[in-house]
């Protein structure tokens, strides 16, 4: 029979926060395991800072602005297959767990497509995400193999993990509005200011979101190995985007394309045929995890696939050639409302990303922003000039992208609109002809 | 020690003009009068060109079109033939009154200023302007108001959504509905928030002015007495009044008040085909025959050799298609001034059919700018000064027109708008007293203490 399949994704945990990519604090021992015992690929580019366009496009290996999601009431069209139905169509029993915040994810939004039991709530813990699961295997009769997708959002502000773990790093009792959305979303707009002492505490408590919902991911495992499917289970570790704690003025996600928000966790758990204890350290997109699953599973990988299987650089040499990852970002008053945060973030941007450099374009003020990856990982030192970028392939490669998105679908929407509103000032006179 | 109010509320009546608000109707309008009577008013000098936008964003920055970049709603985003882009709120990047009063912590209730549409955030509450596409787009600030405001006052109604009708009977209905609208959103801001400035911008009067002319200005060649609209406007004017009236009450006595107009409104006698006329002179040539009534870019134009270009509208931008400075220039950079003073001779004694005069009058953007961003027209043309429209299409078969080819639209913009500022401190001053749209925000800033910013391009009136 063929091996089963989970996917597990986590909103809003940022690659550097685990202990398998080099943080300090023991924030992850269930994954660490999990990483140990697989193929850790160290750089994993998110396809968007927030949540709706860097999962449509995670499960369907296509570019977010192609899907036209990219809003805050994006709905899948109807013309995009998610992994689920592949895999449902090849024998697959499909099942979705995801808590998301608002009504992002779910069924509504079409992220329940090919799946043959979904449930998808606002905002739900980790621990009755899992009873939804566990009462799932548990009915489920096994002659078929499973795909289970199950997406944690505990993670995502607010940041207040319950007990024990509010005291999983700290012994003191800290403010609890420090983590809430709304205090944050004061820093954003200018009206809070975080001391250096409080933004570690806020960093702690996000810190321990992760210790809680690693805890949980623990008790899937559990679960899997009770049952006795643990070793014929695939598991892959994701997230859709990191966070921000000022690293770049900014916090929570969706204002900038830098690596805290980008650099996503991704790891590839099957001891029974993947190497173990593996180091990946070029750089992939979240969108390569689809068709490595295709290609696991031995379907042939659709041609407008966007993304690469990853199953070479698992099982043999990773690919090192030069590769660019992607990413954009709409904030726009259509979008979000972000409109109450400061102008400065209201944009739409796109990113193009190589091992060592990026490239993030601003097409309305035609701006630049240009980084030494090597030199400057944390990206600090805006290198651009239009003299630095001359012949770079990096601009021809985000330029190339960048104008094939931007004929996205829904801007006939947006082109409607303006022809409408043109049509209008004609109408009264303002404008001829 | 002077005492300053503490509060100021500025009611914008987009195209509102002196004439009918000082003299034909004063009688009518109780509430108005009542500022005119105590308080000090006059005509306002609007921006050149006087038009919506840029002239409020030029009346609440205090700096000229040439400083804003912005010369009319559609603006060359450089010097390509083919790139114009709107201007919406996002081609203003110069601070507004309420952004100087944010920084100081006054609040500001800001509502359907143009442009504002994308909304920006500010320090306060507002609304997006006309350019807002329909009521379902996002148009608050912040936006949940959005939520608020329809359940007190209804759905939106950004501006009249059909004006291109000849059902007269409609567009006052729609006209209507837009203004109540606005006056009860408007109503319920001054009401339930804690504002320090607020300002709303209505432009029914602008509407109903482009709409109904001909049907109530004596003077339009196409008026007819005791036609069944002869009224519709001055019966708008009143219904404005009634409404002003309630703001002023809820405002409370220690407000200062503010009325004031971008621009005024004069008949329209007609329109000069500009392309046209380019054509005839020999400046422009196209590509192609024109079919129907096309604007020359749709036919083609033959830029090795055009020397000349305009877009039509109120008023005319002219362009010179210059050597080294356009793709394809063909008028070499030491004939751009010779060039332009030919253009400015022949348009100035262009007459009306029978060659009569009809005072056109022509800018260059260095003349009459302090400065110039982005790309200012080479001339800027006022045919009739602004009696007659600027027509851009081609196809007319003569440089006049009678017809507007954009549909039915009877009045153009006149240069003088109205101010009326009544303040509990204030004197009563002896007669009108004119002043000049750029004078407005350091005005306003210096009531609340604030000095005047940098380049502006107007002067604090001193009865402020």
């Amino acid at each position: 029979m063929k091996p089963n399949i989970v996917l597990i994704t986590i909103d809003t945990l940022r690659a550097d926060h685990l202990g398998c990519y080099g943080y300090q604090r023991a924030t992850s021992p269930n994954i660490d395991c999990l990483a140990k015992n697989g193929t850790v690929f160290k750089n994993a580019i998110a396809q968007a800072p927030w949540t709706i366009p860097s999962l449509a496009s995670l499960l369907t290996s296509k570019f977010p602005p192609e899907l036209g999601m990219i809003e805050k009431y994006s709905t899948f069209d109807g013309q995009h297959k998610l992994i689920s139905s592949y895999l449902q169509e090849n024998g697959y029993e499909t099942a979705g767990f995801v808590s998301c915040v608002l009504d992002f994810l779910t069924p509504k939004r079409g992220f329940a497509e090919g799946f043959d039991h979904y449930i998808g709530l606002e905002m739900i813990r980790a621990d009755a995400i899992n009873q939804h699961a566990f009462d799932w295997l548990d009915q489920r009769s096994g002659d078929r193999p499973h795909f289970m997708w199950v997406h944690y959002c505990d993670v995502h502000s607010d940041y207040e993990a319950p007990s024990p773990f509010e005291k999983s790093f700290t012994e003191e009792q800290i403010d609890k509005h420090l983590g809430k959305t709304r205090t944050l979303k004061g820093v954003l707009k200018g009206q809070t200011v975080l001391s250096a002492r409080e933004l570690e505490q806020v960093i702690t408590l996000y810190d321990q979101e992760i210790h809680y919902t690693d805890h949980h991911i623990g008790q899937l495992i559990t679960k899997l190995k009770e049952s006795g499917q643990f070793d014929d289970t695939l598991i892959i570790i994701g997230a859709d985007h990191g966070e921000e704690f000022l690293e770049h003025g900014g916090v929570l996600h969706q204002t900038s394309l830098y690596d805290e928000l980008l650099r996503a966790p991704l790891i590839f758990h099957y001891p029974k045929r993947f190497p173990k204890n593996k180091r990946v350290q070029t750089q992939v997109q979240n969108m390569d995890i689809v068709p490595t699953l295709m290609e696991f599973c031995g379907l042939p990988l659709p041609e407008d696939f966007r993304g690469k299987s990853l199953l070479a650089s698992i099982l043999e040499e990773p690919n090192e050639e030069e590769n660019y990852s992607f990413a954009h970002l709409d904030i726009s008053s259509f979008n979000l409302g972000c409109e109450e945060w400061k102008e400065s973030i209201l944009r739409t941007v796109y990113m193009a990303r190589s091992n060592a450099e990026k490239l993030i374009y601003e097409p309305l003020k035609e701006s630049f922003e240009y980084y030494d990856l090597i030199a400057d990982p944390k990206e600090l030192n805006d290198l651009f000039t239009h003299d630095a970028l001359e012949n770079r392939a990096i601009k021809e490669a985000l330029l190339n992208w960048y104008t094939q998105m931007e004929r996205r679908p829904d801007d006939s929407q947006k082109m409607d609109l303006e022809q409408e509103t043109l049509d209008r000032l004609e109408a009264l006179g303002y404008i001829d002809g | 020690m002077t005492t300053r109010p503490k509060k100021l509320m500025v009611i914008g009546l987009d195209c509102a003009a002196p004439e009918l608000v000082f003299e034909r109707w004063r009688d009518r309008l109780p509430n108005l009068n009542r500022l005119m009577n105590q308080g000090i008013y006059g005509p306002l000098e609007s921006s050149m060109p006087p038009i919506t936008v840029p002239a409020w964003a030029c009346m609440m920055s205090g700096k000229d079109p040439g400083h804003l970049g912005v010369y009319g709603f559609r603006n060359r985003k450089d010097r390509s033939y083919d790139n114009l882009g709107m201007a919406t709120s996002l081609a203003f990047k110069e601070d507004m009154v309420w952004d100087h009063l944010g920084r100081r912590g006054k609040k500001s209730v800001v509502l359907s200023f143009p442009p504002s549409y994308p909304v920006k955030p500010i320090v306060g509450w507002s609304t997006a302007c006309f350019l807002t596409p329909n009521s379902q787009s996002a148009y608050t600030h912040p936006p949940e108001l959005k939520v608020e405001l329809e359940k007190a006052t209804g759905p939106y109604i950004p501006d009249v959504m059909n004006f291109r009708t000849d059902d007269k009977d409609n567009l006052l209905e729609q006209i209507h509905a837009m203004a109540k609208n606005h006056f009860d959103q408007a109503e319920y801001m001054a009401k339930e928030k804690d504002w320090d400035f607020f300002m709303m911008v209505e432009m029914g009067v602008d509407r109903i002015h482009h709409g109904l002319w001909k049907y109530c200005s004596p003077t339009h060649p196409r008026f007819v007495p005791g036609n069944p609209y002869e009224n519709s406007i001055r019966d708008f004017y009143i219904y404005s009044d009634q409404r002003i009236g309630k703001l002023l009450e809820l405002a409370g006595p220690e407000t200062a008040v503010l009325v004031v107009s971008d621009h005024g409104a004069r008949d329209m006698i007609g329109g000069i085909c500009i392309n046209e006329w380019l054509i005839q002179e020999g400046y422009l040539k196209l590509n192609g025959p024109v079919e129907g009534l096309q604007n020359p870019s749709k036919v083609g134009i033959d830029w090795d050799n055009t020397k000349v270009w305009a877009e039509g509208g109120y008023y005319s931008r002219i362009f010179l298609n210059v050597r080294g400075r356009e793709p394809k220039g063909i008028v070499a950079p030491e004939d751009y001034d010779n060039l332009r003073t030919e253009l400015t001779e022949k348009l100035t004694a262009l007459g009306d059919e029978s060659g009569n005069p009809i005072g056109t009058v022509i800018y260059r953007p260095e003349e009459i700018y302090k400065k110039i961003n982005g790309i200012a027209p080479d001339l800027l043309a006022l045919f009739g000064d602004l009696s007659w429209r600027a027509v851009g299409t081609v196809g007319h078969g003569s440089v006049h027109t009678r017809e507007n080819d954009t549909g039915p639209d009877d009045a153009n913009h006149a240069r003088d708008g109205l101010y009326i500022y009544s303040s509990p401190q204030g004197e009563v001053p002896a007669s009108p007293h004119r002043a000049a749209l750029y004078d407005i925000a350091p005005s306003i800033l210096k009531l609340y203490g604030i000095e005047a910013p940098e380049n502006g391009a107007g002067k604090t009136l001193d009865f402020f």
